[in-house]
């Protein structure tokens, strides 16, 4: 009987110990990964929106990929250019733009209003300054949001 | 020996287990249990067993009332809607079937079924009408008559009703208009009349330096340049007066949010005009 026991139990702690691919080193990449995806794509649906996306692309390839991802804001002031062109039209996408790098330079923004997002950037959606109603959102999407009419 | 007290236990725990342990009684009180510790949707499933052997208004009620408490409207509608006649349930089970109506139902409809609604005793109505009224103000709808508005709500909401009519009447609202007018007197002031302080003062420095970057080359007389600086300047103006009329909107947008979330948070405060059920005191 304690033979049969001791049996038992030894093939239990043999057969624990021959489970080796657990405990075989990892291979692990220490390479940082590309977190920002840019996209060098023309926009071709319009002129203003071909317009635009070459004068991104431009930025892009002179500074932005060199300066690094340097904007206190979310969307970025390049990506807001684009998007307000695209949500009204060539005129207001730029006076829209041309409002959000004066409040970019402003070295005080973080007392101004802007919610933090998630990302730790402050928040300031195209959407807010389209002066089109029912579309605001005050307050990031990954936190509590909510559409103003 | 052994074989007989093995099925002497096991006839002991199968007739607990059928008239003990999981009798309606054990259920019953397990399930009210569950209901104190607000773990509703259990509570239902012993409820709902509970009732198959015995039916009851406060077990209906309770089914009701959690049903409605994890957000299933539609569902505790139709356990409150059977206890209409009932003799100590009735009168609660209509408001909170017309509480239920306040969140299903989109602000129109609410009024119009507060309005054609005829299950609703004298005592009850002057409930479901303040929250019609107080809930319509977050709608943007604003009666014109204030008695009218007041009138339906109990002496110890009246003031709090009149408060919020009064902030819907007058909400601080910035004009869009004066806004744009004094960014193009001065760049920057519509900012901060729209409370961006800061904002104003950095489109008053770059306006300013642009321009005063295109006066001085226009004074050395390097054309291309101070065309470029006036260019740039006129359309930081420009931006400027855009920016001011966007912050006055965000600023309006951002009251009104204000003033619904303190209309919801004074309805939830009040219980939606609701008084508890004993139950529940």
């Amino acid at each position: 009987m304690k033979i049969m026991c001791l049996l038992i139990l030894m093939s239990i702690s043999v057969s624990g110990q021959v489970d080796w691919e657990r405990w075989d080193a990892k291979e692990i990449s220490y390479e940082i990964p590309q977190i920002s995806g840019k996209s060098y794509e023309f926009d071709k649906s319009d002129f203003s929106m071909f317009l635009i996306s070459g004068l991104k692309n431009t930025y892009y390839f002179l500074f932005s990929d060199l300066d690094g991802d340097n904007c206190p804001f979310t969307p970025s002031c390049s990506t807001f250019l684009v998007q307000s062109v695209k949500e009204t039209n060539l005129l207001q996408g730029a006076l829209m733009f041309a409002d959000r790098f004066t409040r970019d330079l402003n070295m005080f923004k973080s007392i101004e209003h802007y919610h933090i997002h998630s990302s730790g950037r402050f928040y300031d959606p195209v959407t807010n300054y389209t002066l089109k109603p029912g579309e605001k959102l005050l307050e990031p999407k990954t936190n509590i949001s909510r559409e103003v009419n | 020996m052994l074989p007989l007290s093995l099925i002497l236990n096991g006839l002991l725990i199968n007739a607990q287990t059928e008239n003990g342990l999981f009798s309606p009684q054990n259920r019953l009180l397990f399930g009210n249990h569950l209901f104190e510790q607000k773990d509703y949707i259990r509570a239902i499933d012993e409820f709902l067993v509970v009732m198959q052997h015995e039916r009851n208004d406060t077990l209906q009620f309770k089914i009701a009332f959690a049903y409605q408490t994890i957000g299933e409207y539609d569902v505790s509608n139709d356990y409150f809607r059977g206890l209409f006649f009932s003799d100590s349930f009735g009168e609660q089970s209509i408001l909170e079937y017309c509480k239920n109506n306040f969140f299903l139902l989109s602000r129109e409809e609410y009024s119009a079924f507060v309005d054609e609604s005829k299950i609703l005793s004298e005592s009850s109505i002057s409930n479901v009408e303040s929250l019609r009224n107080l809930s319509n103000l977050s709608g943007g709808f604003l009666p014109s008559d204030s008695l009218q508005f007041i009138k339906p709500f109990d002496l110890r909401y009246k003031e709090d009703a009149a408060k919020f009519y009064h902030e819907k009447l007058n909400p601080g609202y910035k004009s869009l208009t004066t806004a744009a007018l004094l960014s193009a007197v001065i760049p920057g002031l519509g900012k901060v009349y729209t409370d961006n302080i800061t904002d104003g003062l950095t489109g008053f420095l770059v306006t300013g330096v642009l321009s005063f970057l295109a006066y001085d080359n226009f004074r050395a007389e390097h054309d291309f340049r101070a065309w470029l600086f006036t260019g740039l300047a006129a359309y930081f103006y420009a931006g400027n007066i855009y920016g001011s009329i966007a912050a006055a909107d965000i600023f309006n947008a951002g009251i009104k949010i204000d003033f619904d979330n303190k209309i919801d948070a004074y309805l939830k405060q009040v219980n939606y005009f609701i008084p508890k059920h004993g139950l529940f005191k």
